[in-house]
Order: C-alpha cells, then structure tokens, then sequence
C-alpha cells in the first residue's frame, strides 16, 4: 500500500517522525507537494516533523513510518498521488519561455521540463521537475535526448517509485536504450545503402 | 541552478535521530506535561502551543510491532501517569516553616517551604517544578476535601505516591481522602455519656 492511500488527518491521535533532511531543498519540494501534515523544528537545522496519515488506533504499524520517511527523506516512493491529468496536460503548450532549469541540458527529460514551464505554478510542478531533474542525471550520464515525451510517460507510469527511485530504474535500462541506438546507427547507412 | 542543487546536499545533522514523536495525549494540560517531559529529559517540539508533540527514542528504521508500549510509557510519563524522575530524598529534610502554614492547605504550605528551599538553592529547580505538579493535585484535593492531614503528612504522602506520577499519586491521595470520610465518626456525646 502507498503512502497515500492512507485515510487523511482525522481527529485522532496519528504519530509523527522525525526526518533529517540532507537535501534540504528536495525534502521541502515533497513536502509541500504531499498531502502530509508537517513542521519544521526550529534550532535544529534540517530537521522536518511529518505526521503520519493513519489514526494511532489500532496496532502499531512500523512500516508506514518506513515509507513516509523513505518517500519524503530519500524519493523512493510517491509522497502524493499521481497527477494523471496535470501530467496530461503537459506539452500542449508553446513551452518557449526562458526561465531557470534543474534539468542537464541536451537531455531528454531537459524538453519535458521546457514545456512544463507552461503548467501553472505550485508544488505538484515543482515536484514534476524534481522527477524530471533525477531523471535528467542519468539521462546526462548516458546522452540521451528527446522532446520530452518519453520522460514524462516515463515518469508517469513509475511515479509510484518516488523522484529518485524512478531514477534509479531508469538507470537501469539506460545501457540497453544507448546500445540500442548504437546499433541503429550502425543499420541507418545500411538502410540507405540498401 | 544545477551547482545550487549539488551544494544543498549535506550530511545529516549529528545528534539527531530519526525518531518517533507522540502528540499530546487528551485531556492533558499541554504545559504540566511540558514540565513533566523537561523532568524526565524528553525532548518536546512546541510549534502549536496547545499540541505539543514529545520524542520517543524508537528510530523510525528499527521500529517493531514491540515498540508499541515505549510509546504507552512516554504518554503516561507525560500526562503524569509515571514518575518522570527519582524521588528526590532532599525534600524531606526541607523545613516547614511556620508562615508557610499560612496557606489555604497543606499542600500549599509544602509548596511554599518548598519554594523558598529553591530560592535559597537547597533544592533544584527540576525538583522544585516536578514537586509543585504533585502539590498542586494534592492541593487540588485537599480544597475541595477538607481534611486533617498536616503540611507534614502531606509531605509524607508526597513521597509515598512519587512513583506513580503526579496525576496518579492526586488520584491516589483523593480515594484515601474519600475512604477516610467514609468511616463512620464516633458521637462524641455518646461516647462522653458512656464514659461518664
């Protein structure tokens, strides 16, 4: 189960976590994009409380703790529901506009993140571009490009995973897609030739 | 942009851990339970005055299902269920002076030796605090309860209920108040006229 399909803050007692930010910016971006009740501990530098969504009632469940603070602490899991229809949404504008990036530029994800600029401001966009700024990394480490679209179903079909965790499992076939193009390069002047 | 981003990651702050934190249990006054937390050296996250939240020292990444009563202790600690500290031996060698028996009940009298004993340094300000939290229960009793007890027995009574925590002990002392008044006095001019 995610972490949002837990019920919302009730009026009962819930638990809350401590979680240590070490990218600070990151944790802050999940954070106001989620749905969590949270607070910053003030004298104590990158230090977030989160409540937990689920009623205290009932048994202990350590692993929410687990997830909560994986999601939120490290990316490796959804701090929010997919937003199927903002991400939908994206690229029906021009996508011109110059502003600042997280992405690598010359990356696929880099495109994705010119067209998000016409989305309307807020935390689900800034987090979109977090997705978009992990993924940019690899994509950067490998050379790969595009117009954007692949990353963002990309991303929506593994949002689920977190900012970092699809990443991570883009990571992993990262090789496959270059050798791939490795070996379509080879056959384009065959092709031509033929 | 990117340069920015790299330089945000840090490695996490020492001395902290990722730990749980409990919300005030109900019907607990938020700033008895502060002071009870102070005593017992748990640390309290005060954002929202009337919801404190409390540290538990259950790390989020280790917890177990068994870590369920740690959470149990921290909240009786705080809503004054459980002593928050040893019973402090130096109390009992306080002097009850005779102006502080001045005071509405005997609890107050204590509490008024009990605060001078801290202005003249004899006892510590977490001791004074944690005591005048028992004080105020047994004074709380004694207004609505008129008894005999002196500020002496109260004192006694004091160290007696310590280990079950303020709320508790004032519970505790109230039954005893209760099952006192419910032994049936003598007629006194009965007893006279048998005796004569």
């Amino acid at each position: 189960m995610s972490i949002q399909q837990y019920k919302d803050r009730g009026p009962d007692k819930a638990f809350w976590i401590g979680v240590l930010a070490r990218d600070l910016f990151l944790v802050r971006v999940r954070l106001e994009a989620s749905r969590l009740e949270w607070v910053r501990r003030p004298g104590v530098l990158r230090h977030f409380l989160v409540r937990l969504p689920k009623s205290r009632s009932g048994a202990f469940d350590p692993e929410l703790g687990r997830k909560v603070l994986a999601a939120v602490r490290d990316g490796q899991g959804a701090v929010v529901e997919k937003p199927a229809d903002f991400l939908a949404s994206i690229g029906q504008g021009v996508g011109n506009r110059q502003d600042c990036f997280y992405t690598r530029p010359g990356t696929d994800a880099r495109s994705a993140e010119v067209a998000l600029q016409d989305m309307p401001e807020g935390p689900v966009r800034e987090l979109v571009r977090q997705y978009l700024a992990a993924l940019s990394e690899v994509q950067a480490d490998f050379r790969i490009c595009g117009d954007g679209k692949r990353s963002l179903e990309f991303v929506e079909h593994f949002w689920g995973l977190g900012d970092q965790g699809v990443a991570e499992r883009f990571r992993r076939i990262a090789p496959r897609l270059v050798a791939n193009r490795r070996e379509d390069k080879l056959r384009a002047p065959a092709r031509l030739g033929a | 942009m990117h340069e920015k981003r790299e330089a945000g990651k840090m490695r996490a702050p020492v001395g902290e851990i990722e730990a749980y934190w409990v919300e005030l249990p109900d019907g607990v006054c938020p700033d008895d339970a502060e002071v009870r937390a102070e005593c017992a050296g748990v640390v309290v996250h005060r954002s929202n005055p009337r919801q404190p939240l409390f540290r538990t020292d259950v790390p989020v990444e280790g917890a177990t299902i068994e870590n369920a009563t740690t959470f149990t202790t921290v909240e009786q600690l705080v809503s004054g269920h459980a002593k928050v500290r040893a019973c402090p031996a130096v109390l009992n060698e306080v002097e009850i002076a005779a102006e502080d028996c001045m005071r509405e009940t005997s609890a107050q009298a204590v509490a008024a030796a009990f605060e001078r004993a801290l202005r003249n340094q004899q006892i510590s300000r977490e001791d004074y605090k944690c005591a005048a939290l028992y004080l105020t229960a047994f004074a709380e009793v004694q207004s609505k309860q008129p008894c005999s007890d002196s500020p002496e027995d109260t004192r006694a009574l004091l160290m007696k209920f310590w280990q079950l925590g303020d709320m508790s002990a004032g519970e505790a002392y109230r039954e005893r108040i209760a099952r006192r008044r419910h032994v049936p006095t003598l007629d006194w001019i009965a007893e006279a006229e048998r005796e004569g």
